[in-house]
């Protein structure tokens, strides 16, 4: 569960160090490098924390490519990978308002530490994987591990597609209101005399005759003509 | 736009409510859930506190209950009932004005558990 900016901070580097992590922790922004989140909060959300003195911290988990330079530098001038985590996006308007803070971390075995991280950052963030960038959960292979973790906007339509489709199958859909008739069709069919929809059952022969023998009058019939129907 | 890390959650949601909830009555009932997470999960505005009552959603029921036609109040009472439970259950975990941000990661959760399912 989300439990405040200041508390975040502190917890960071409880995990850090409980981790057995190479990290360190400089005041400033992040450096440039390959988003972990597909897209973090807007600046303009930060602003109230900022005015509140909460500061903005930021991860850069660095896999040096060679380079001995310290993980800062290295981040800087390209002598690494740097897989950059922020709840905000850093930008411009924040400079001189907000008090940013990156933490360094060394990812020497990239996978494995890389996963820890990004597992960390769910639980305590409490984002679902799809906010994460794709390429970074590839790197980890959370793509396969975790359900749902690499779902697109295609897959979510074809899954609802083949659900509704199951559900067709299983029982016709009701029927909803008729589209409307084109004027045409609907014109040819007033010019069309009325048929009557429902007809009486031909009497039987019987009956006929009886109807033909008796004058028309209601209640029953009488007594004699009726035994003789039920004879014939 | 910015969209923020719920961004693609909202996005599936529309695609459960464009393509299922809404063009089908069948799929409305027999997904009831899904598609009450997925109305709340579009509604939720970001940013901010947020109070967790039906009324959140009581435009969105109103919309998937208009394709009901006759069964349409009875409908759309399914779907606040459907909704106020889930809220009473979110009130428990968050309290009962939540960040957005906190009621948002809660409800992604619970709506791709049940996109999976």
């Amino acid at each position: 569960m989300y439990r405040g900016p200041d508390a975040f901070q502190e917890a960071l580097r409880r995990f850090l160090a409980e981790g057995g992590y190479a990290w360190v922790e400089r005041p400033g922004p992040p450096p440039p490098g390959v988003k972990i989140l597909k897209s973090a909060h807007p600046p303009r959300l930060a602003e109230g924390l900022c005015e509140e003195g909460f500061p903005l911290v930021y991860i850069a988990a660095v896999r040096r490519l060679g380079s001995s330079a310290p993980l800062e530098e290295a981040c800087l001038r390209g002598g690494a990978v740097c897989y950059v985590y922020g709840d905000v996006e850093w930008g411009p308007e924040l400079e001189g308002r907000c008090r940013p803070v990156t933490f360094y971390v060394d990812v020497r075995e990239e996978r494995k530490a890389l996963e820890a991280l990004l597992l960390y950052i769910a639980k305590t963030r409490s984002l679902p994987w799809v906010a994460f960038n794709r390429d970074v959960l590839k790197v980890v292979g959370l793509c396969d591990a975790e359900p749902n973790a690499c779902l697109t906007e295609e897959a979510v339509a074809k899954k609802v597609e083949a659900m509704r489709r199951q559900l067709a199958a299983r029982r016709p859909e009701p029927q909803r209101a008729a589209p409307p008739k084109p004027l045409e069709t609907a014109l040819a069919q007033a010019a069309q005399p009325r048929r009557r929809v429902t007809r009486r059952p031909k009497p039987s022969r019987c009956r006929r005759r009886r109807r033909e023998e008796t004058p028309r009058r209601r209640g029953a019939p009488p007594r004699g003509l009726t035994r003789l129907c039920w004879s014939s | 736009m910015h969209g923020g890390p719920f961004a693609d959650v909202r996005t599936f949601a529309d695609v459960v409510l464009e393509g299922g909830c809404k063009r089908s009555l069948q799929f409305l009932k027999a997904r009831l859930d899904l598609c009450v997470l997925a109305a709340l999960v579009k509604a939720v505005p970001a940013g901010s506190m947020v109070k967790l009552r039906p009324g959140l959603v009581w435009r969105l029921a109103e919309e998937l209950a208009a394709a009901a036609g006759r069964d349409r109040e009875r409908v759309r009472n399914a779907l606040l009932k459907r909704a106020g439970e889930v809220l009473a259950r979110l009130r428990r975990e968050l309290g009962d004005k939540a960040p957005a941000e906190a009621l948002l990661a809660r409800l992604a959760e619970l709506f791709l558990e049940e996109l999976e399912a």
